[in-house]
C-alpha cells in the first residue's frame, strides 16, 4: 500500500485548487468542468459534485464525492 | 518634462520591484520542486505552496506554476480533500488478521471494496464513532444489497475467522472465490445479528434462532448482539431456555463476550449434530 499524504480543502485553496484542475464553481455551489461547462459527476456515485464536499483522489485525478464506498472503489480500481 | 521622467522612473522601480516579487515567487516554487524530487516527503509542503503563490502570479508564470503542480501531482501520492480525515480513514486501512490480508488479493475489485468498507466499519467502532459506522453500513446496503450487508457484518462481528478456518494454504483464487462467494451469499442463513431492542420479544428471537437453525448450510449456527453485558446475558439465558424447554436441540454453545467500542458484543456459535 501506498503512503499517501493528505491536502483539506479550505475556503482560501478551494478556488486555485479547482483552477488548476480546469474546473471552477458554477452559481449553485457544484463543480464544472471548464471546457464545455458540464457539471463534473462522480464516477461512483454517479451523483453531481457540490464544492462542499468533495475528493480529488490520485490515479487520473479523479473527483468524488466524499462517500466511503467511492474511496474504497476507487482504491480498489487503481490498485492502490 | 522633469516631473514626468522622475514619475517614470518610479513606475519603472515599481516594475522592477514587482518583477523581482513574481520572480523571487517562481523561484521559491522552484527550489521546492527540487526538494520534494529529492524527499518525498516535502510534496504536502510544496503543493501547499505552489497553491500559496499561484493566485499572486500572472498569467505566463501560472503556466509554469501548473506544470510544477502537474509535475507533483503525477507521483499520484496526494488525496486532496474537503474532508481529509475521512479520505485518511480509507487509504489507511490494514487487516489485523495475515490470513485476511493474504485472501484479499485473490477477490474481485467490488468484494474487495466492499471488505475495506466492513474494516472502515469495525476501525470507526473501536474508536466509539458507531453511528458513522453505520451510516457506511447504510450506503453498503443501498449500493450492494443483502449481499454487501453479509459482507460487512461478517467482519464487523469478527465471524470471518470461521470463513478463514474453510481455507487451506496456499490459496488457490478459485477457492477463495468460491468459499468467500458462499458466505457472501449464504451468511444471513448461518448468522442473525440480534439488536438489544428486540430483546423485549422473545418470541420473535426464538422464530428467528430456528429458522437459521432449519436452513444453516453449516452444522452449526451464529448468533451476535452488540449491547449492554446485561443484554448478553439476558440472550443467552433465553438460548439455555430454549435447550431446557427442548425447542432447540444443539451438542454445545460457545459464547464469548469481549468489548466493542461503548458497548459489549456478545458472539455465539451454537453447534449441532
Amino acid at each position: 500500500m501506498i503512503q499517501m499524504e493528505f491536502l483539506q480543502v479550505n475556503p482560501s485553496n478551494k478556488e486555485v485548487i479547482l483552477e488548476l484542475f480546469s474546473k471552477f464553481i458554477d452559481k449553485e455551489g457544484f463543480i464544472v468542468e471548464k471546457k464545455n461547462g458540464v457539471r463534473v459527476v462522480c464516477p461512483y456515485s454517479k451523483e453531481e459534485i457540490h464544492s462542499d464536499s468533495f475528493s480529488i483522489l490520485p490515479g487520473s485525478a479523479t473527483f468524488v464525492n466524499n462517500k466511503s464506498y467511492c474511496f474504497a472503489e476507487h482504491i480498489t480500481t487503481h490498485k492502490l | 518634462m522633469e516631473d514626468i521622467s522622475s514619475k517614470n522612473t518610479t513606475k519603472d522601480s515599481e516594475s522592477d520591484k514587482n518583477k523581482e516579487k513574481l520572480i523571487l515567487g517562481i523561484s521559491v516554487i522552484r527550489s521546492i520542486v527540487s526538494k520534494v524530487i529529492s524527499d518525498p516527503t516535502q510534496i504536502i509542503s510544496g503543493l501547499k505552496q505552489i497553491l500559496y503563490f499561484y493566485r499572486l502570479l500572472p498569467a505566463e508564470w501560472k503556466k509554469k506554476a501548473f506544470w510544477i503542480f502537474e509535475k507533483l501531482w503525477d507521483k499520484k501520492k496526494v488525496v486532496i480533500s474537503t474532508e481529509p480525515e475521512k479520505t485518511k480513514r480509507s487509504y489507511n486501512i490494514k487487516f489485523d488478521n495475515d490470513k485476511l490480508t493474504k485472501s484479499y488479493d485473490f477477490l474481485p475489485q467490488i468484494d474487495q471494496a466492499i471488505l475495506l468498507q466492513g474494516k472502515e466499519m469495525q476501525d470507526l467502532i473501536n474508536k466509539y464513532l458507531h453511528s458513522d459506522s453505520d451510516e457506511i453500513k447504510q450506503e453498503v446496503e443501498t449500493r450492494y444489497g443483502q449481499r454487501g450487508l453479509n459482507i460487512v457484518n461478517i467482519l464487523t462481528t469478527h465471524d470471518v475467522e470461521y470463513l478463514l478456518d474453510e481455507l487451506t494454504e496456499p490459496f488457490e483464487a478459485k477457492i477463495v472465490e468460491s468459499i468467500f462467494n458462499k458466505w457472501a451469499h449464504d451468511y444471513d442463513s448461518i448468522a442473525i445479528l440480534i439488536s438489544p431492542s428486540n430483546l423485549d420479544k422473545p418470541q420473535e428471537i426464538k422464530k428467528r434462532i430456528l429458522t437459521v437453525a432449519k436452513f444453516t448450510s453449516k452444522k452449526y449456527i451464529l448468533i451476535n448482539l452488540s449491547g449492554k453485558m446485561e443484554d448478553c446475558t439476558n440472550l443467552l439465558n433465553l438460548i439455555y431456555e430454549m435447550k431446557e424447554k427442548k425447542e432447540i436441540n444443539y451438542i454445545d454453545l460457545k459464547p464469548d463476550i469481549a468489548d466493542s467500542g461503548f458497548c459489549k458484543s456478545l458472539r455465539i456459535k451454537i453447534n449441532f449434530k
